[in-house]
């Protein structure tokens, strides 16, 4: 459990840093997408990656927070693997984004999809540990 | 558990995950308030296209005019999505130039091209930019005749006019 939770941290924490220090490009990553209106893309693009980044954070740093955390990773897990099936169906070349805003990173498929179903994983086993400590307290 | 304890544990989890997404937004403002070119909060990104290539001195064609320009002049036409798309239906007459792999693909259209050689670039539509990036790299090759069809896939067969398949 603590690995899977040290390994969330990290993760979520490397994907909210690559994209608060170039909102720009992750805003364009957000439009590619086509998942929401124009309106939303700059906005989703400042406020989600420090979601991610204290998601991120909370799992090792706020141990009352930690189980919120958790819950908060698992959603966005969740709603980004759909996004990526949708673009995977729609037939939409672009980059992820998840842990780069290069455009010059690999165009999403199915190896995004299997990562991320691990990452689902991860979470929910890094939250049994979470719900054990909340139980204890 | 008890019904009222886990209740609580409830809100108690609600009321944190509440805490880490005002203090996610809270920072994404400041953030964005103190850097030197802040993200604008609304932005036109469905004619963020056309507005870049316009800047960049790139014409851009409606599907009218971009079937006018076909049927009328002797130009390139560039189709800038994945080769997988473009052997799925595309433009009468386009050619295959990926923008992922815009160098190497290039390379065999550029011996044939001489600078003022007009060619026009399109892609799947308004939300896609791939056209604009290609376009960009034509430029930093010395090819300036160009013309946009943001509209790109989509517009071409909202106007009725029919696509090529490659199978």
């Amino acid at each position: 459990m603590l690995a899977a939770t040290l390994s969330m941290a990290g993760v979520f924490l490397t994907a909210g840093l690559s994209k608060i220090a170039d909102p720009r490009a992750f805003a364009l990553i957000v439009h590619r997408y086509q998942a929401v209106p124009d309106i939303l893309v700059n906005p989703i693009a400042l406020f989600l990656p420090w979601l991610e980044l204290i998601s991120g954070a909370s799992l090792i740093l706020v141990p009352r927070w930690r189980k919120a955390a958790g819950v908060l990773i698992l959603g966005m897990l969740l709603v980004f693997t759909g996004l990526i099936v949708s673009v995977i169906i729609r037939g939409i070349d672009l980059n992820c984004g998840c842990f780069s805003v290069d455009p010059g990173t690999d165009a999403i498929g199915w190896k995004n999809v299997c990562r991320n179903l691990l990452f689902i994983l991860l979470t929910t086993i890094a939250l049994r540990g979470a719900a054990r400590w909340r139980a204890n307290q | 558990m008890a019904p009222t304890q886990a209740g609580q544990r409830t809100s108690e989890l609600a009321l944190d995950a509440f805490f880490i997404l005002i203090l996610a937004a809270l920072l994404g403002v400041t953030a964005n308030l103190v850097r030197p070119t802040p993200l604008p909060w609304a932005e036109n990104w469905s004619h963020r296209v056309e507005s870049q290539a316009s800047a960049l001195g790139i014409r851009v064609a409606s599907a009218e005019q971009a079937k006018q320009l076909m049927d009328e002049a002797a130009l390139y036409i560039f189709d800038a999505r994945s080769a997988e798309h473009f052997a799925e239906g595309h433009l009468p007459m386009a050619l295959s130039l990926p923008s992922a792999s815009f160098d190497e693909s290039f390379a065999q259209y550029a011996q044939l091209m001489i600078p003022e050689q007009e060619a026009l670039v399109y892609c799947s539509g308004l939300a896609c930019d791939e056209s604009l990036l290609v376009c960009k790299s034509m430029l930093k090759m010395g090819f300036t005749n160009l013309v946009l069809f943001a509209g790109g896939i989509e517009k071409w067969e909202e106007e009725g006019y029919a696509l090529e398949a490659s199978y």
